[in-house]
């Protein structure tokens, strides 16, 4: 049985255990979460770009966006059958919010409700990018107003123990800053629940932004993205960190036709003439040029004088023949195309054991909380499942590798770490290769990775962990084994 | 005579000096010298701080039109660097160990987190000199490592720097408005330091720029930070260099910025010429003594010689190590004592704290960050000492000052005005809160420290708190925990492990305890050392002139009638000039 099969039949006996009790509900909501879509929480410091990069994932600009503080409580994006915004108070029932968009940002009339009432808004869209993912806005940390940090304290530690509302985190900072690693490590749970570096993706937010908006800013972002992904400290909080300019991801997913129209002609400007222009914002927003001044203005605060400058520099370089050509070329030099199929390949790929997970802890929790007759036996179920499940195992080797709880003889950490999933679940991330590497390269490549492993689980020198943690690879690749004669890959 | 004029300022120190000179004084006048040559180039140290890669680097390049300080998308700087003027660039690295000069290109090799990771060659400070026309009236810029990196104990040690500055420009860049880090260090900094000048840097990429700017001026109101904020571009001002572009330096905010530089130089000059001031009248005071004896002898010599015997017999005890040295002595061993209470009572506090973090966590799990912190926060506490030691020593040195007024007063009775340590107020002018604002830059000027000269006697501390905290604790981590067996997961070893840590954390702070004692004492006694040096000469002067208007007065009687009455006018005249010049110092 798969994992997720057994954690849903848990989920299903626990449901007639509660049957009539008040625990049936909350029973519902771990079974109800188990079968929906993986729930991302996007998180960071104050205005690391947070609600426009979620805006860039949906493909449409609803979260609010402003250059102050605005995102005051979590705010919960998830696909719908109708447009709808639900207004849950910390006490009482939900509420339907009425809402208008201006300039397609939501604007949700909160009634009588203060902010700070509340426990969040939820927002369900109709968007095929929300279908296999639900988003969650977070209020930043480290903010200059108190209750916008706790508020984001809140919800990554909940004052109970419950599991946490996301099942994965993307991370945003705009540098590694002492208050990131920090707000990381608070949840990042040592035992079994919150996130860990398994389900956390560090983005370098505002990326065009550390090469003050030049032509190059991307090219230094990725090196310094790399020299993070390197930093000991962070690999033990996240999986990886990957550069996101997200205001031109942003503003290319939604650039509509005249604004193409205005970047070519910008693009057909004298070269002397378009670079006075683009010195600097107020010399683009007040020097004679293409289109009214309040136009010019309007292009740049969609698209930064980054996305500006990009969006000229494609055209010249002929990478700009029509708007969609420009609008992929946007995409793919912001950085979120990379952030898009990190995410399919680390989370979607793994949305069912996160989500498992996810529900365990929470069954583990309500049989604590609130026993009844035959809950012991749940009990025992759950633990045995947690113990056992292989997927478990290896998130949690995972999770001890990267932190640096477990150190392998010289060399060993890295290829431990990819045969485990780290680089993606599938068999070709698994043993290094290539995508495009055919079956019996992989057969070739999981037959040595097979042999060498069990030489070292086997090893008489091997102990302790450093033995578990072989042994846990063998089964790795045991499974990859099982997969490719059944042709399962 | 109005003291505004630097010019009436510095013609009537010379016109002191030289009749210090001409009465065969010339400790008097080396006194006066001294004061104006710091005058004509005072160090004015401004200190450029604010969050981690906001610019602080390119703002300083900007200031001078030279690309001094090292700037890259990636790098940070890790090492203050000092920018001052010099008619040839050169690069001067003062070490731990030594002082040497550099090879301009070593730079960035030198002072970022990349070229020397945790300060690995030992650098305390980096001092760039460049012929900047900013720099030629004694400007000093002190580039600083970002507050908020990784490594935050830069944060205590850039606040440790504030105390000693003249002026702080706090660079916060465009994209956002103020973090609470931000603000804390703002409030923070305002206690420590005189003047605070809010900056926003990038203005060119930032669309909001305005908006945040108004956002940022509703914090600083709020703080009590005095706007406006300057709003700059430092790409703009460097590409206007480059390119001789007036357009592109006026729109770069730059000179805008410069004249609040101004304003600050300005600011210090008239504090340091009312202190030049004050010394001139105390100089007067005693040129005048023996004219004045002579003067009073003429019309009542026994009680003259009286009241002279006396005042020769107060200043002998005065310059032979009495009353003054001994409030110096037990002041100073009090204030030993005090800084050595309080160190140990925050180490105590310290070790408090991380024996419970260790209880209540495993050792294994998050080792490095947790003593990261741990080094922050002895740093933070240290740092916050040191700034303590500066407020006992102040204190001490106005008391210090008191007492010799009474003296001076006796001796030298022409002095109207407070003695030069006890305030440095410019009538009608600057209100004193801004010099004494920072009670280190007090006693350090009352030893006759300039800014530059203080931030080398705090160099012990400055290093203190930013650098070598962080070498003795990977060591001591080094060989106590991290090659034994904390990073082996196993359950049951837990107690083990916190029982390991427990004692790695106490070696530490014990270690770090004495050590920072060992730099506070020895700054201690520095400064013990030069307020001793500065007032045994005041002492011995003060004798010397005591003494020859005793002599002065002694030699009048007996003269005949005839002469006394024309040396009687002949010394009223003498003395109206010298109470005209005084009446001049004193605005």
């Amino acid at each position: 049985m798969t994992f997720v099969a057994e954690v849903s039949r848990l989920v299903a006996s626990a449901a007639q255990l509660y049957a009539g009790t008040p625990g049936r509900q909350q029973v519902d909501e771990i079974g109800a979460r188990l079968a929906g879509p993986l729930r991302v929480a996007i998180a960071g410091k104050v205005k690391a770009g947070k609600s426009t990069l979620l805006n860039a994932l949906v493909g449409e600009e609803l979260a609010p966006t402003d250059a102050g503080e605005c995102t005051r409580v979590p705010w919960w994006f998830r696909d719908g059958l109708t447009y709808r915004v639900t207004l849950r108070p910390r006490v009482g029932t939900p509420q339907a919010a009425r809402f208008t968009r201006t300039d397609g940002a939501l604007e949700v009339d909160l009634g009588d409700f203060d902010a700070g009432d509340l426990e969040s808004i939820d927002v369900e869209w109709p968007s095929r990018a929300l279908r296999t993912l639900t988003l969650i806005d977070t209020p930043g940390i480290a903010s200059a107003t108190p209750a916008l940090t706790h508020a984001a304290e809140r919800f990554f530690s909940p004052d109970d123990e419950r599991a946490g509302p996301a099942d994965a985190v993307i991370y945003l900072m705009r540098h590694l800053h002492a208050a990131d690693v920090g707000f990381l490590e608070s949840f990042t749970d040592d035992a079994f629940a919150g996130s860990t570096p398994v389900n956390t993706i560090a983005v370098l937010s505002r990326a065009d932004e550390l090469g003050v908006g030049r032509l190059d800013a991307m090219e230094s972002a990725a090196r310094v993205a790399g020299r993070y992904r390197q930093d000991r400290r962070l690999a033990r909080l996240c999986q990886t960190v990957v550069p996101v300019a997200g205001l031109l991801a942003q503003a290319a997913v939604t650039m509509r036709e005249d604004e193409y129209r205005l970047f070519r002609r910008l693009a057909e400007l004298p070269d002397g003439e378009l670079e006075e222009l683009l010195l600097s914002v107020d010399r683009f927003a007040a020097r004679p040029g293409p289109a009214p001044a309040a136009e010019r203005v309007a292009l740049l605060r969609r698209f930064g004088i980054f996305g500006t400058r990009t969006a000229v520099h494609l055209i010249r370089e002929g990478l700009g023949a029509d708007a969609t050509a420009l609008k992929a070329g946007l995409l793919a030099v912001s950085g979120v195309d990379d952030l898009r199929s990190l995410l399919a390949q680390q989370f979607a790929a793994r949305s069912d054991l996160l989500k498992g997970r996810a529900a365990l802890l929470a069954l583990a929790d309500l049989v604590r909380r609130m026993p009844v007759a035959g809950t012991d036996a749940l009990e025992a179920d759950v633990e045995r499942v947690q113990a056992g499940a292989h997927e478990l195992v290896e998130m949690r080797f995972l999770n001890a590798l990267r932190s640096g709880e477990l150190t392998l003889p010289a060399g060993q950490d890295a290829e431990a770490a990819r045969l485990l999933g780290g680089d993606g679940p599938d068999p070709r991330a698994r043993l290094g290769l290539d995508a495009s590497a055919g079956d019996a390269d992989v057969r070739a490549a999981l037959a040595d990775a097979l042999g060498r492993w069990q030489r070292r689980a086997e090893s008489p020198l091997a102990f302790g962990p450093a033995k578990e943690a072989a042994q846990a690879v063998v089964r790795a690749c045991e499974a990859l084994a099982a997969g490719l004669a059944y042709g399962l890959e | 005579m109005a003291v505004g004029n630097e010019e009436d300022v510095s013609a009537l120190l010379a016109d002191v000096a030289r009749r210090a000179q001409a009465a065969g004084r010339t400790d008097l006048s080396e006194r006066i010298v001294a004061h104006a040559e710091r005058l004509a180039r005072p160090d004015v140290v401004v200190v450029v701080a604010g969050e981690f890669k906001v610019g602080k680097s390119s703002l300083v390049n900007a200031l001078v039109g030279a690309a001094v300080c090292p700037v890259d998308d990636d790098i940070a700087t890790s090492v203050p660097t000092l920018v001052r003027f010099a008619s040839e660039p050169g690069v001067h690295v003062r070490r731990l160990a030594d002082d040497a000069p550099q090879p301009v290109e070593d730079i960035a090799r030198l002072v970022t987190e990349q070229g020397n990771p945790d300060n690995r060659e030992d650098v305390r400070i980096v001092e760039v000199g460049v012929p900047s026309a900013l720099l030629a009236d004694g400007l000093i810029l002190v580039d600083t490592p970002g507050v908020g990196g990784l490594s935050s104990t830069y944060a205590s040690a850039t606040m440790t720097t504030l105390a000693l500055a003249d002026a702080v420009l706090f660079v916060s860049d465009a994209s956002q408005e103020y973090t609470r880090p931000e603000l804390d260090f703002l409030a923070a900094a305002r206690k420590v330091c005189p003047e605070v000048v809010a900056v926003l840097s990038k203005v060119d990429v930032v669309p909001e720029w305005r908006r945040i700017s108004e956002l940022n001026e509703g914090w600083l109101a709020g703080a009590g930070v005095p706007g406006p904020i300057v709003a700059t571009s430092a790409a703009l001002q460097l590409r206007g260099i480059a390119g001789d572009r007036a357009d592109l330096r006026d729109e770069s905010g730059l000179a805008a910025l410069v004249g609040r530089l101004r304003g600050v130089t300005g600011r210090v000059r008239r504090t340091m010429a009312a202190g030049a001031l004050d010394e001139a009248r105390a100089v007067l005071g005693q040129l005048a003594a023996p004219l004045r004896a002579e003067h009073e002898a003429l019309a009542d010599p026994d009680a003259t010689i009286a009241r002279l015997e006396e005042a020769v017999e107060s200043a002998r005890r005065l310059s032979a190590d009495s009353d003054w040295a001994a409030l110096l002595d037990d002041g100073m061993i009090d204030l030993e004592n005090q800084v050595g209470a309080e160190l140990g009572r925050r180490m105590k506090a310290v070790l408090a704290d991380a024996g419970r973090t260790v209880g209540t966590s495993d050792p294994a799990a998050g080792w490095d960050e947790f003593g990261a912190a741990l080094a922050r926060r002895v740093s933070e506490e240290v740092s916050a000492v040191a700034v303590g030691v500066g407020d006992l020593a102040g204190a001490l040195a106005t008391r210090l000052a008191e007492e010799f007024a009474e003296h001076e007063a006796l001796i030298a009775p022409m002095v109207v005005a407070p003695p030069v340590a006890a305030v440095l107020p410019l009538a009608g002018e600057a209100p004193p809160t801004l010099t004494r604002a920072t009670p280190w830059r007090g006693v350090l000027m009352d030893a006759g420290w300039g800014g530059l000269e203080a931030l080398g006697v705090m160099g012990s501390i400055l290093t203190f708190t930013s650098i070598s905290l962080f070498n003795p604790f990977s060591l001591v981590i080094g060989v106590f925990i991290g090659g034994k067996t904390v990073r082996d997961a196993r359950r049951r070893d837990v107690e083990r492990r916190r029982d390991q840590a427990v004692e790695a954390v106490e070696q530490y702070v014990r270690d770090a305890e004495q050590a920072a004692d060992r730099e506070l004492q020895a700054t201690s006694r520095r400064i013990r050392r030069e307020l001793r040096t500065t007032y045994q000469r005041r002492a011995d002067a003060l004798y010397r002139s005591a003494r020859e208007s005793l002599a002065a007065a002694q030699r009048t009687i007996g003269s005949d009638d005839a002469r006394r009455e024309s040396r009687r006018r002949e010394l009223a005249d003498r003395l109206g000039d010298l109470e005209a010049l005084a009446g001049g110092a004193g605005g």
